[in-house]
């Protein structure tokens, strides 16, 4: 590229690219401010520490302790009142009671229907070649171990003669 | 990379010298008398010094082997003297493999190890030789039995019995498989092949006999066709044009087990299928291929024995080094690779006097492997000379010249101008190992350690099991025996020879010449090829309707040679 001082110098490329540096540098300050939030995060980041979402419930956050964990660098003066407390603490016993019923349920349900099985083979993935190939020879294995030492008709063969 | 050379230089190369007449036939004749005697040679060294106790100590392997290279040379530079060849020379240098060992193991002068049989060990000894480049290899087991008067107590029983039995089986049945291309009536009918010897016939043939004897063919087994300068010396270095020959690995091992289970038909011929693929230049092997008369195989079958194991597995080959197990194996069996051979197409510029020199000789040399005791001045020792004294000075001088070329073939070696052959020892890996194994990698890794063809890098290519991970698996691996049979066999058409027949002309090896030891093996031979196999053999008998095979006389050796080197 011809240098600044040069006969042909871009002048508007030498300007725009001068003016997307300026505000990279800007946004980028920007974005270290401001606290990272669930959507500015990688879908898989589970490790960073994020910003809760506004529809998450600051109260439950505070019970389980889950703020404590994600130091935001927002602090909060939220407390949790006692009876909100007894609220939540009522509230996951009724959870977890209806959790057990409805596993009893699915299990009773699965005892006593017969089109279950057929749905469990359906949804076992096809087997790939090389674990087909794996399989046959471990059936190899296994036959081979059961078959023993097979000797001859009695016999035998007998080579050469008796000399050096 | 590839060589530019002109195509009618490349089919003088590879057609016109390849078809045998006269003067082809009588060089590949006297390659074989040579590697025939050679291999007489240090049976009878053997015999003299362990079974007769004629020597106050028993050979060494290191004595052994420049002993037969010695002889050998020796013999080549005897014959075609009056400059009618470019060259002739050792084309495999003398390897003494004992028990697990299969290839590559052919100890330097310099190796103060003392590395001598004991009773009950399988021996085998293979070597080649080869005149203007037409080749004759050959591979030979035989037992080492306690020493006694004049004959052995008893033969050898058990597991490697039957590793001989499968081998030596298996050779003479391809030899006779082989003989029947010349008159394809002669052909057993129960082999229903459509009057024509294709690869995977071979194939089936020796796995059967293999499965009979509770054998697996060890990987690298090969029958393959023979060509000038193309003997299988270069293997993985150089990739060969129009490859022809049935080559065992561990993917056909795999495949015989996954035949064995009850619900794999549908995967194996799936595959098989898929396998198909396009080769440019044919350098990758495949069963689809004929046998014509007028073409030289190579036999070469190993056979190990299942009959110590009790569980499934594969039998695979690991790369012995002098690094992997010195630290925490302390029993581990770990020596330096001593056959080198020259990369032609890597040039680079070499910074020591001594590794140019040395270079000049390796080109000097020939393609073919060699060691580096061949390249002193000193070699080959004066093998007539029976006397002690001399002799030890003689190997004294050779063993400074080695030492004294170890630098400039160390640097030869980085530069990769030089490949050394792999000693090569076969290891039982139990299945359920490979298994159990997690292969993350897949089948990327290759160990480039490794030579092989191309188009066999991936080991295990249904399981996706490269060899890099199956050599990580060798640590739960066990040494299992191998025995050797290796011969060389030309299939001359009508007529080649003046007034002559078709015939099978048997270069190398041969019960005749070279019987096999005794040994007595539990199981006998069974399978579906059962009656192929026996009218085989009656045909190599049947002296009117049947195959001719000849077989190469070794040499009429003028005189003993008894001395004691140490």
């Amino acid at each position: 590229m011809p240098s600044r001082n040069s006969i042909n110098r871009p002048k508007d490329k030498l300007i725009r690219n001068g003016h997307a540096s300026a505000i990279g540098k800007k946004r980028h300050a920007r974005s270290r401010l401001s606290a990272a939030t669930r959507s500015s995060t990688s879908r898989y980041n589970t490790e960073t520490s994020t910003a809760p979402r506004p529809s998450e419930s600051t109260s439950l956050a505070l019970y389980t302790g889950a703020e404590a964990s994600q130091p935001t660098g927002v602090i909060t003066n939220n407390t949790l009142s006692k009876k909100r407390t007894k609220k939540i603490e009522r509230n996951q016993k009724y959870i977890e009671r209806r959790n057990q019923q409805l596993n009893i349920d699915i299990a009773a349900k699965k005892e006593s229907s017969m089109d279950i099985d057929q749905e469990t083979i359906a949804k076992v993935k096809e087997a790939s070649k090389l674990e087909k190939i794996k399989q046959a020879l471990w059936s190899v294995v296994a036959d081979g171990v059961s078959e023993g030492l097979s000797l001859g008709d009695g016999n035998g063969t007998t080579l050469g003669v008796q000399a050096f | 990379m590839e060589l530019a050379i002109h195509q009618d230089d490349v089919n003088i190369l590879l057609q016109e010298k390849n078809q045998l007449k006269e003067a082809e036939l009588e060089k590949y004749r006297v390659a074989g008398q040579v590697a025939q005697t050679c291999l007489q040679y240090i049976l009878e060294l053997i015999k003299d010094s362990y079974h007769l106790n004629k020597t106050p100590q028993p050979y060494t392997c290191q004595e052994l082997c420049i002993l037969g290279d010695s002889y050998l040379k020796t013999a080549l530079e005897n014959v075609f003297k009056n400059g009618a060849v470019r060259e002739r020379g050792i084309a495999m240098p003398v390897t003494i493999e004992l028990n697990d060992i299969v290839t590559g193991f052919s100890p330097e002068l310099d190796d103060s190890s003392n590395f001598v049989f004991q009773a009950g060990d399988i021996v085998t000894i293979s070597l080649g030789a080869h005149i203007d480049g037409y080749t004759a290899n050959v591979a030979h087991t035989v037992v080492i039995y306690p020493a006694g008067n004049d004959k052995p107590a008893g033969p050898l029983l058990g597991a490697k019995a039957d590793a001989i039995c499968a081998a030596h089986i298996a050779t003479e049945t391809v030899v006779a498989l082989l003989g029947t291309v010349l008159s394809p009536e002669k052909l057993p009918k129960s082999l229903n092949t459509n009057k024509v010897v294709t690869g995977s016939i071979i194939r089936d043939l020796v796995d059967s006999i293999a499965k009979s004897y509770n054998c697996v063919v060890v990987p690298g087994s090969k029958i393959r066709r023979v060509r000038r300068f193309l003997a299988g010396q270069a293997e993985g270095i150089v990739a060969e044009r129009d490859f022809k020959g049935v080559v065992w690995s561990e993917a056909n091992q795999e495949e015989s087990l996954l035949n064995r289970s009850s619900h794999s038909q549908e995967l194996i011929l799936s595959d098989n299928k898929s396998k198909i693929v396009k080769n440019s230049n044919g350098a990758i092997p495949t069963d689809e291929f004929v046998v014509l008369a007028g073409e030289v195989y190579n036999v070469d079958i190993k056979m190990a024995p299942l009959g110590e194991f009790n569980e499934v597995g594969l039998v695979t080959l690991e790369t012995i080094d002098e690094f992997t197990g010195a630290n925490h194996k302390k029993d581990a069996f770990n020596t330096k690779s001593t056959i080198f051979i020259r990369d032609i197409i890597i040039k680079h510029a070499l910074k020591l006097k001594t590794s140019r020199q040395l270079l000049g000789k390796v080109d000097k040399q020939s393609v073919y492997p060699f060691k580096l005791s061949h390249m002193s001045e000193n070699f080959p020792l004066n093998i007539k000379e029976t006397d002690q004294k001399s002799l030890q000075t003689q190997i004294s001088a050779i063993t400074k010249d080695v030492k004294a070329n170890r630098l400039g073939l160390s640097e030869l070696n980085n530069r990769h101008l030089l490949k050394q052959k792999p000693i090569q020892a076969a290891r039982f890996i139990p299945l359920e190992s490979i298994l159990m194994t997690n292969n993350e990698s897949g089948s990327m890794g290759v160990d480039l350690d490794k030579p092989v063809l191309p188009g066999l890098e991936l080991s295990l290519p249904k399981l996706g099991i490269s060899s890099l991970k199956l050599k990580s698996l060798l640590k739960k691996s066990k040494a299992i025996p191998v025995a050797r049979e290796s011969t060389t066999v030309i299939l001359i058409e009508d007529g080649v020879i003046a007034g002559g027949k078709a015939e099978v002309l048997r270069l190398t090896g041969g019960s005749k010449n070279f019987q096999p030891s005794w040994v007595h093996s539990n199981h006998s031979l069974g399978g579906s090829y059962l009656q192929a196999i026996a009218e085989l053999d009656s045909l190599t008998k049947d002296k009117k309707f049947g195959i001719k095979i000849r077989e190469c006389q070794p040499f009429k050796v003028q005189e003993k040679v008894t001395m004691q080197l140490d």
